[in-house]
């Protein structure tokens, strides 16, 4: 006997297409457990538009209609994160919009009158700097360090070789870090 | 990547830091750590990208508007989608708001009697926390019923109908829809007799007692018709050694049993004031617990910097508020008399956070009795004595405060 909470995330998704008795139950705890790493996605993939989300629920949507088809399930999580990234690419792709990216010029001339002091400087400089990053690299690491996905689940998500998953991962871990380093440095004085 | 050099060895640092390093290859890596300096300042400068990050992390979470027109527009009934095993029929945000107006209310009920402060501000509000009291009762023995037929269930593969017809039973408890309209919204800090909500209907018999005393003498305590199911008593000296730290109990089994090595208090004395005392109570819920019949865990913090106000012709203040994760479920209620701010909604709790806080301004002497007793102000010593819990027979737990000036 074992409580919903205690059902592994594959369990969930097949009480979920069971259409039994728990299903919805099976389904809230599924979103109870990967919402907030779906969002994180979304918010930190679409640079904190609007669209993101409509698309964070799409994206659940999708999920939940997805157990109408007969499916194995190995990686809830996974197959989630990558719904949600066919959406947001698709939502990029169809209204056309395009991630903001900022000048590395621009970025420190926008930083440079801050007072860094903090985590929280740290994060919006974090934010900033992400922006300033190629997609297939800002993408790595959303959901490396924001989704905690290993390796080969991002390989997974976004259908790429785990050989380059890790290689842009350390570009993009080495990206941020390259244009933190003198903050990174003044707040390590402090 | 057989060997390490200084070509491949942020690489491997990227990849150690991610686990994903080649186990085989740990050992001569952490090697290099230990001895490359290069390396440790790129590790460390890492590691605050990534702390910083995690701090985002918790701010991320999905706002309640957007989950409760998700759900709706699956056609999913919060009362029986979100039917775990802590609480059957109810829904993820009644799990979170259910036991936090219980117990909030109970605690503001007590806090309120014991500074003579209506919380309960008109006759509306007072029926509908008894009504809302009421579900929780009722809910106890649904869930009860419910929990324990559905756990039969699942182990039978999940026959449907019947899970069906008994969750349907448990599903009593009114949904809690929309948390920025609810009654919680209405508690207000309004100074009244005492009296005015002792014989209110949410206070009621104790169903059990225990006591922990520490080798400290209790103070004598009368708890307004509340009796202490449970009492944890010590005592410290707060001083500069012991400031920044917390004072943890778990509840567990319905009971709260105290598991912190030390008795500690987070900066009790602060705000530049010597005479001023700020007090907090705090709940953190992590993301699979939840404070009812079946919680597993409770943290209770002290803290002193949720609240910056001051009300110095009464020389206190008292406030509460709601605070979640899930910032569309954000409630601040209680808003402090004389109004300055000061409302710190702080997230970084795993779920969920709520709490009470007050300030006294202290006077020249007195004795703080219940909670604190300050003993001397000279040297500024404060001397826990205890602290109070009830679980009355409607199910809820009162934080019992209580001050003698």
């Amino acid at each position: 006997m074992k409580n919903i909470e205690e059902y592994s995330d594959d369990e969930l998704f097949q009480i979920m297409r069971s259409k039994k008795g728990l299903h919805d139950a099976a389904f809230g705890e599924i979103y109870k457990r990967h919402s907030p790493r779906v969002f994180a996605y979304c918010k930190r993939f679409l640079g904190g538009r609007e669209e993101a989300r409509d698309i964070f629920q799409e994206t659940f949507i999708s999920f939940f209609k997805s157990g109408e088809q007969d499916r194995e399930m190995t990686n809830v999580p996974a197959f989630i994160l990558r719904i949600a990234r066919n959406l947001c690419v698709n939502a990029l792709k169809n209204k056309n919009m395009k991630f903001v990216h900022v000048s590395y010029e621009d970025f420190m001339a926008f930083n440079e009158e801050k007072s860094y002091e903090g985590d929280e400087e740290l994060l919006d400089l974090i934010n900033n700097a992400l922006d300033t990053l190629p997609d297939k690299y800002k993408e790595m690491f959303i959901l490396r360090e924001y989704d905690g996905l290993s390796y080969a689940d991002i390989a997974a998500v976004t259908d790429e070789t785990v050989a380059n998953v890790k290689v842009r991962i350390h570009r993009a871990k080495q990206k941020i870090r390259e244009i933190l380093e003198p903050y990174i440095k003044e707040i390590d004085k402090m | 990547m057989n060997e390490i050099n200084k070509y491949n060895a942020s690489e491997m640092l990227t990849q150690y830091m991610d686990g994903e390093l080649d186990p085989s290859m740990i050992p001569a890596f952490e090697n290099e750590l230990s001895t490359n300096s290069e390396l440790q300042s790129e590790y460390r400068e890492m590691l605050a990208i990534r702390e910083a990050v995690q701090k985002d992390v918790k701010k991320l979470v999905p706002p309640y508007e957007t989950t409760a027109t998700l759900f709706e527009s699956l056609g999913i009934s919060y009362t029986s989608s979100i039917a775990t095993s802590s609480s059957v029929g109810m829904t993820v945000w009644q799990q979170l708001m259910m036991p936090l107006v219980a117990s909030l209310s109970a605690a503001l009920l007590t806090v309120g009697a014991t500074f003579g402060i209506d919380f309960f501000k008109d006759a509306e509000t007072n029926t509908e926390t008894a009504r809302t009291t009421q579900q929780i009762s009722n809910k106890d023995n649904k869930l009860e019923k419910s929990e324990s037929i559905i756990k039969d269930k699942l182990s039978n593969e999940l026959e449907e109908s019947t899970i069906v017809e008994n969750l349907s039973e448990s599903k009593e408890v009114k949904p809690i829809t929309n948390t920025s309209n609810n009654r919680a919204n209405k508690f207000s800090n309004i100074i009244t007799p005492k009296s005015s909500i002792i014989n209110n209907d949410i206070i009621a018999e104790p169903i059990e007692s225990k006591e922990i005393k520490s080798n400290n003498p209790i103070i004598e305590q009368e708890i307004f018709n509340i009796f202490p199911s449970e009492i944890i008593t010590n005592n410290i000296t707060i001083d500069q050694s012991n400031i920044g730290s917390k004072l943890n109990y778990n509840y567990n089994n319905q009971k709260f049993e105290r598991y912190s090595s030390g008795m500690d208090f987070n900066t009790i004395a602060g705000g530049g004031s010597l005479n001023q005392i700020r007090i907090a109570l705090e709940y953190n819920l992590s993301s699979s617990k939840f404070f009812d019949n079946t919680i597993n865990s409770i943290g209770i913090n002290f803290s002193t910097n949720l609240f910056s106000d001051t009300f110095a012709s009464n020389n206190f203040v008292l406030a509460a508020d709601l605070r979640h994760e899930f910032k569309g479920l954000i409630n601040n209620f209680t808003p402090v008399i004389l109004a300055g701010g000061g409302y710190d909604f702080n997230s970084s709790s795993p779920i969920l956070r709520y709490g009470i806080a007050g300030i006294v301004n202290l006077p020249s002497s007195f004795q703080l009795e219940g909670r604190y007793e300050i003993n001397s102000l000279t040297n500024q010593n404060i001397n826990l004595q205890q602290l109070n819990y009830t679980k009355n027979n409607q199910g809820q737990v009162v934080i019992l405060i209580k001050y003698n000036f």
